[in-house]
């Protein structure tokens, strides 16, 4: 590695480092693929970005991650479990700055390799009840309760009021309620979405993305009582963006082009009108809609 | 900026870790001596040659014992931090997280260094252990 290569890693690993300390993996490939059409060896490129890490007092995300799969391994290999305790000491391990260091793990990228790790290795979580096993629990509580109320009015009233008594439990037990949780859990997603989209991340990488946002919020709140307007502002930004770029796509003639950002539209499942009005104007309805 | 000579000290560093780490296992006294050797043969910056032997010890999967009690240490820190206290299952994780060997390595931390390193980390903290059956003191 001649002086200038050096001096251009060194200056490229430090942009990458200066703003936050934190170098993730996505920057660290792209250093190292960088470095490599430059003809840096990857021994000479690894001992840079080890000394500038160090210099700067930043952290790589890569090997933090390694750090924490070791960890889960530790925890989870002889009983397939990761209870509470071992979950936050391995979180607390990474997350938290090492002595030296200005930055530790970041929590969100944490908190998903935990769930995927579990996922990939078959290890329980203990902090994986299913969200609707407590409102669902309240709610067969709530109507035992109630049709035991019910059953000793019968015994002591006349049959009317017993018939009134009825609606409300129904209404209880069939109605879907969001708890402190859900609402916390939609604030996440929607700020998630919104940043997808400002990166332009619409629908893809299909895990990473505001669709895959919005489709979350959707599961949890389908009626769309919480922020709902909002997440239907969201979606409607996302479809008129493809409407436009269909709209350029068919002034270029590439009708095929068109075909394909009206489809990326119907992902969004919002504003069907909207859509098949556009097809229509395109010239792309089809006789099944 | 370092210059054409650095890669030749580099090399001249490798050699020398080649013929000195026979037994795949760098304590951490031979650690400081390795980079202090390194500074006072070649002028080798101490960042430098730290990174480097970390990179051959790896390359090579000889023991770094200095990293591995690093880890412990951090380990230690992460599972006391809050109650002080240190439990059995706590301390057996902690020692097998970094005596037991890795994955294409042949042996883990020499498990005497890592329990003399934990009763030190234990007093310096005033970190209890379980004693009996309920007491809990400082070993």
């Amino acid at each position: 590695m001649n002086g200038n290569d050096q001096e251009w890693l060194q200056n490229r690993i430090a942009a990458a480092v200066a703003d936050d300390f934190y170098l993730d993996r996505g920057e660290e490939q792209r250093i190292k693929e960088e470095s490599a059409a430059r003809g840096i060896t990857t021994r000479d490129c690894e001992l840079v970005l080890r000394e500038q890490l160090e210099a700067h007092a930043a952290v790589s995300e890569r090997l933090l991650i390694a750090e924490l799969d070791r960890l889960l391994h530790q925890f989870t290999d002889r009983d397939k479990k990761l209870d509470p305790k071992e979950e936050r000491d391995a979180l607390s391990k990474v997350v938290t700055k090492a002595p030296g260091k200005k930055a530790g793990l970041d929590p969100r990228v944490a908190e998903e390799y935990v769930a995927t790790f579990c996922k990939a290795n078959g290890a329980r979580r203990s902090t994986d009840t299913p969200k609707w096993l407590v409102p669902a629990a309240v709610a067969a509580g709530v109507a035992v309760l109630a049709i035991g109320a019910m059953l000793m009015r019968k015994d002591n009233a006349p049959a009317p009021q017993a018939a009134q008594a009825a609606p409300a439990v129904h209404q209880v037990a069939a109605g879907v309620r969001l708890n402190d949780n859900d609402k916390a859990e939609i604030d996440d997603q929607l700020r998630r979405a919104q940043q997808y989209v400002e990166a332009a991340q619409y629908t893809d990488p299909p895990e990473k993305s505001a669709k895959a946002c919005l489709d979350q919020i959707k599961q949890i709140d389908p009626e769309g009582v919480y922020r709902g307007s909002e997440v239907k502002a969201l979606s409607s930004r996302i479809v008129t963006h493809y409407l436009a770029l269909a709209d350029g796509s068919a002034a270029a003639k590439d009708m095929q082009g068109a075909e394909k950002w009206l489809a990326r539209a119907r992902l969004l499942r919002s504003d069907r009108e909207l859509i098949l009005e556009k097809e229509r104007a395109l010239g792309l309805a089809r006789a099944e809609r | 900026m370092h210059a054409v000579t650095d890669i030749d000290a580099a090399r001249a560093f490798e050699e020398h870790l080649a013929a000195e780490l026979g037994d795949a296992y760098c304590s951490a006294g031979q650690f400081g001596a390795l980079v202090a050797y390194a500074g006072r043969q070649w002028s080798m910056p101490r960042a430098r040659a730290e990174t480097l032997l970390a990179m051959w010890l790896e390359q090579h999967h000889a023991i770094n014992e200095k990293q591995l009690l690093a880890e412990l240490d951090g380990l230690l820190h992460a599972f006391t931090h809050d109650d002080r206290k240190l439990d059995k299952k706590e301390r057996q994780d902690a020692l097998q997280s970094i005596c037991t060997p890795r994955p294409g390595y042949a042996r883990g931390l020499d498990s005497v260094e890592a329990e003399r390193y934990l009763i030190e980390f234990c007093r310096i903290n005033s970190v209890r252990v379980r004693v009996g059956l309920f007491k809990w003191q400082v070993p």
